[in-house]
């Protein structure tokens, strides 16, 4: 009995019951991201991350969510009290306890903690504290949950779009708040993203809100009464430190490397772009719009030469240099008329060539001649263009396309329509205007349209047309020739008021059509506007060309990365560092190549930094460039654990940079973050560790794979010992567990001061948290007596395959909060990796596990 | 296989002590939250101006308009005002709940049913006929909308108001269909 009892004991809390607890786990959270694509968060949730007892097609039991957990919390509970307690297990054993800490919060939070919602309809004071309910349905009919112990009304929301997009920048409520209790008084404040309101123990937090037309704003604050909010802060922090301690105790020779990590990635996140002195009017020689010309273009300000860089590509479907793609612009910008001539167009897909009616015209067209084509397309395009994108069949897609790419061109040559010489005004005429004689362009006739209405009726009641009567009239009709009503406000060349402040660190600039249609504009903005008609009617013999208020440095940096892209052109010395590491490993060449490479690739995120005022990790574009970056890094410091690690990194370099470019899909690559993101405090610590952990985790795949490539064919090691890279390898992996739990449990905290919830169940977090229990899984082998040393090898290498679908894979579903990240046509690569990479590990360990 | 005893005792002190710390760390987090909660007062600014009640003035203190105090027996202590019509298609597809929900109207609770129509109780005396006459729902005829343009100004059915007998204040106005089960449910907490 006793025996018995011992042996049950023993299996409970041994290793294995651990490893698949863990993997199990895995299990779970994977079934509820899938589900997540099909059915909503909440059912999901309900479905797979709570409860006993989960039935898998309804018919079969299996251990739910809570019982994975209540076993965990059980076996780690043992763990703390039997693990011995020594100076050297004691990192190990503060990230156990921490880890169960975390359990027990979470165990606490479902027992002392309540969220809802207040939806706070613009003016009228409400208590109501609500469940959310199903999408799409009024606020007023969500599940009632209580009465707040004080009425908030929110008098004002603010909303604000970055310039010319409808990505939300800035959102808050300005609300007041009246408790019951008469005896505190009633007070007013401002509720904003990141910034939540902390009263009588509630939480209030900006969370969403709705616009209708016709209707008052709704602002949706999110209501969460919790006592336990600090226990996940200081489990978060001793995981981490356990971590830590665990890590330095056993591997001193990381305690430099380590701190160096830290000293790096600490200034790369405080680095800001410092905004330059108002720049001094820029000396213009000819009729031609230098690359350095600011313009406001999908909401972010930028040289005109990026703008060129992006747009002439699109229209004309063919890639180009950056300065000839420039003179095509200042071409269509300056001198419009040259399009009845020019040929632009180029239609590849022929079944779009064909349903256009252009077979057999010869490629490319005139602008004038894809219009036409489109024209009898008008009714199918208007429908296509409100469905989903995913609906679309490709040459649906490719003819949206064509028509955007025409509409795209029309709206860059009519930037500067308003501003074109009209006609000329003499004398009488001019007095009559309120004007001076000259040349005379539209934007000048709105802006003066009361006095040409005055004049155009005084036309009617006049019996003979005088000479005055005609030249109106012929004002009127060139006027209208140009179609002043059609907006136009792509490219915005007109800066805003200097003096414009924060919270809205991103004003909006206007485009000439803008400034010509606007009823007032700042003594600014008409200095602007009357700068910018000169320089069209002087034909560039203007003084000079406004450039504004601007930090000169950013639009510098950025015409020079346009010349010289240090991303693209780091790719030149990996590659060569990359084979001189095979042939000639540590000699003068390949050091100098990998020196090379890093720097550039450095340069590269610097001037990103420099350019966007952030740490360059907020898209996927950014996020695989940095672990790109972390990946080198990482080679470079450790190369000399092992002879493999460097080509390993820089083999893994090489290849994430050059899928970067597969991700950057026409557009200049720096775009503008959603409200959230817009901090970068967070960005700094989060986002850099976990994506840190990504690289660190790549790293760890990579030097496993050739382990256990090297272990399957006997291949001998020429200067260092298996034996001591399996042990490095087990610190790569605890480095790699150590930055990907504490990214990961940073976000959950970051969550938490957001949105007032640690773990919401997104997909993202969990992909993030089946890597951490992957990696936890990896470690946990080591411990199994004895070692199965290809099984370790083999689940250390499949690590690149979590990283790559909690990476990616999480983006395909399509769903949740993290949206940076949502991409097309990358299903297919990343199952080609995936089923190749995992073929290759398996048969590496077979055909290992047999020669030993 | 694992030997089950009690470790030795340098090892449980030394466990149990650092234990007890972190047991500790938590509940000085815990109590430093509550306290802090407690004694957090959110930058106070003097209110703008007060929170207005449902006829948009600045006072709290409101009285209902003559038909509706008549008919609310004098021990009522919450009073909830429902506005609704006929002719209101949000209106009568939440009105089924609405009279299912009623049935368990919290102790002390008045329902006022205003109709800005003619004849709606009698729509519904068909399905309340075989049931015991509910005392706590009351039906009010505003065909001419007078009751309703005093309390609510502009009109936008349905609407419903929560009033506070004793303070003589609305303390929640919603505009738009309810979910009543909740809501009641609510308003009894």
């Amino acid at each position: 009995m006793k025996i018995a009892f011992s042996r049950v004991w023993g299996f409970v809390t041994g290793v294995p019951a651990v490893i698949f607890t863990l993997l199990w786990l895995m299990v779970l959270i994977t079934l509820g991201t899938l589900a997540q694509a099909t059915m909503p968060l909440v059912q999901a949730q309900q479905l797979y991350f709570s409860g006993f007892v989960l039935w898998l097609g309804g018919i079969i039991p299996v251990p739910g969510m809570a019982m994975t957990l209540a076993f965990l919390a059980f076996n780690l509970a043992v763990q703390t009290f039997m693990q011995p307690l020594t100076s050297k297990t004691f990192g190990s054993w503060l990230t156990h306890a921490g880890v169960l800490m975390l359990i027990l919060s979470g165990l606490a939070a479902t027992v002392a903690m309540q969220a809802g919602y207040v939806a706070g309809k613009e003016g009228v004071p409400t208590r109501l504290w609500q469940a959310e309910g199903d999408e799409g349905t009024a606020p007023s009919t969500w599940p009632t949950l209580g009465l707040l112990p004080f009425t908030v009304t929110v008098h004002t929301f603010h909303h604000v779009n970055h310039p010319g997009t409808t990505i939300p920048a800035y959102f808050a409520s300005d609300v007041t708040v009246t408790p019951e209790d008469p005896s505190s008084p009633p007070f007013s404040t401002r509720i904003e993203m990141n910034d939540p309101l902390r009263t009588q123990g509630y939480t209030l937090y900006q969370a969403s809100y709705i616009l209708m037309e016709g209707e008052p704003p709704i602002s949706i604050l999110s209501v969460v009464k919790d006592r336990t909010r600090l226990l996940p802060w200081l489990a978060t922090g001793v995981i981490g430190l356990g971590l830590l301690l665990h890590l330095l105790r056993r591997a001193r020779m990381l305690f430099l490397p380590a701190v160096f990590l830290f000293a790096v990635a600490g200034p790369v996140a405080v680095v800001r772009a410092e905004s330059a002195p108002a720049a001094s009017p820029t000396e213009v020689e000819r009729f031609y719009l230098p690359e350095e010309t600011p313009v406001q273009h999908q909401g972010r300000v930028k040289p005109l030469g990026t703008v060129a860089a992006v747009i002439v590509p699109f229209v004309t479907g063919q890639s180009m240099a950056p300065d000839e793609a420039m003179r095509t612009l200042n071409r269509w910008l300056l001198t419009p008329a040259v399009l009845s001539q020019e040929v632009v167009f180029t239609i590849k897909h022929p079944q779009t060539v064909a349903s256009l009616g252009l077979m057999g015209v010869p490629q490319p067209l005139q602008l004038s001649r894809v219009i036409e084509a489109l024209l009898p397309h008008q009714q199918e395009l208007e429908s296509l263009a409100v469905l989903p994108a995913a609906k679309l069949s490709a040459p649906q897609k490719e003819l949206l396309a064509v028509q955007e790419r025409a509409e795209v061109l029309l709206s860059v040559a009519r930037t500067f329509a308003m501003l074109a010489p009209l006609g000329s005004l003499d004398e009488a005429m001019a007095t009559a205007l309120g004007l001076q004689a000259g040349p005379v362009s539209a934007a000048m006739l709105l802006h003066r349209r009361g006095a040409l209405l005055t004049l155009t009726q005084a036309m009617a009641s006049g019996t003979v047309p005088t000479d005055q009567d005609k030249a109106v009239f012929k004002l009127v009709s060139t006027l209208k020739q140009i179609k002043p009503e059609q907006p136009n406000a792509l490219l915005r060349f007109l800066p805003p008021e200097s003096s414009e402040a924060p919270p809205l660190t991103n004003p909006e600039w206007l485009s000439p059509w803008q400034a010509a249609h606007a009823n007032s504009l700042t003594p600014e903005q008409r200095q602007a506007l009357n700068a910018w008609q000169a320089f069209i009617f002087h034909q560039g013999d203007a003084p000079y060309v406004p450039m504004g208020a601007l930090p000169h440095l950013r639009l510098h940096v950025e015409v020079m990365t346009l010349h010289y892209p240090p991303i693209t052109l780091s790719l030149i010395p990996l590659l060569f560092a990359f084979g001189f590491s095979f042939i000639r490993r540590g000699g003068f060449a390949s050091r100098l190549f990998e020196a090379l490479g890093f720097l550039t690739l450095a340069v590269g995120l610097l001037a990103r930094i420099i350019i966007l005022g952030r740490p360059p990790v907020a898209t996927l574009y950014e996020s695989v460039l940095f672990v790109a970056f972390v990946v080198l890094m990482m080679g470079m410091l450790f190369r000399k654990k092992h002879e493999m690690i460097m080509p390993a990194a820089l083999g893994l370099t090489v290849f994430l940079v050059a899928i970067s470019h597969g991700l950057t899909q026409g557009t200049d690559t720096m775009g503008m973050l959603m409200a959230v993101l817009n901090t970068n405090f967070w960005l700094a610590t989060h986002v850099l560790m976990i994506t840190g952990g990504y690289g660190a985790s790549l790293l760890t795949g990579g030097l496993a794979m050739i382990l256990l490539f090297r272990g399957a064919f006997g291949v001998l090691s020429r200067d260092i010992s298996d034996a001591r890279a399996h042990v490095f390898l087990r610190h790569l992996t605890t480095l790699s567990l150590l930055m990907v739990a504490v990214g990961t449990l940073l976000g959950g905290v970051w969550a938490a001061e957001s949105w007032g919830r640690f773990w919401g169940w997104d997909p993202k977090e969990n992909g993030a948290l089946v890597l951490t229990l992957w990696l936890a899984v990896c470690v946990h082998i080591r411990l199994l007596k004895p070692v199965p040393v290809p099984l370790w090898l083999a689940s250390c290498a499949l690590t690149p395959v979590i990283v790559a679908l909690s990476w990616f894979g999480v983006n395909l579903l399509g769903v949740g909060l993290h949206s940076y990240g949502f991409t097309s046509g990358l299903a297919t690569y990343l199952t080609l990796f995936c089923v190749s990479w995992s073929v290759f590990v398996s048969s590496f360990m077979a055909l290992m596990a047999r020669r030993t | 296989m694992r030997r089950f005893s009690l470790p030795q005792n340098k090892f449980l002190s030394a466990r149990l002590s650092a234990l007890i710390f972190l047991v500790v760390l938590a509940a000085f987090a815990l109590f430093v939250d509550a306290f802090l909660q407690k004694r957090q007062i959110p930058e106070l600014r003097e209110a703008p101006f007060l929170v207005s009640d449902f006829s948009g003035n600045t006072s709290f203190d409101t009285a209902l308009p003559e038909e509706i105090s008549e008919m609310v027996p004098w021990d009522a202590e919450t009073i909830i005002l429902h506005f609704w019509a006929t002719w209101c298609p949000t209106c009568m597809a939440e009105m089924p709940e609405l009279l299912a929900a009623t049935e368990t109207l919290p102790e002390g609770t008045f329902l006022v049913m205003v109709s800005l129509d003619k004849a709606s109780p009698t729509m519904f005396y068909e399905s309340l006929k075989n049931k015991d006459i509910n005392h706590s729902i009351k039906w009010i005829d505003d065909e001419k909308w007078e009751v309703s343009r005093a309390v609510l100004g502009t009109i936008k059915l349905p609407v419903t108001l929560a009033y506070d007998v004793s303070s003589s204040r609305v303390f929640q106005r919603v505009d738009g269909p309810l979910e009543w089960v909740s809501f009641l449910t609510a308003l009894e907490k």
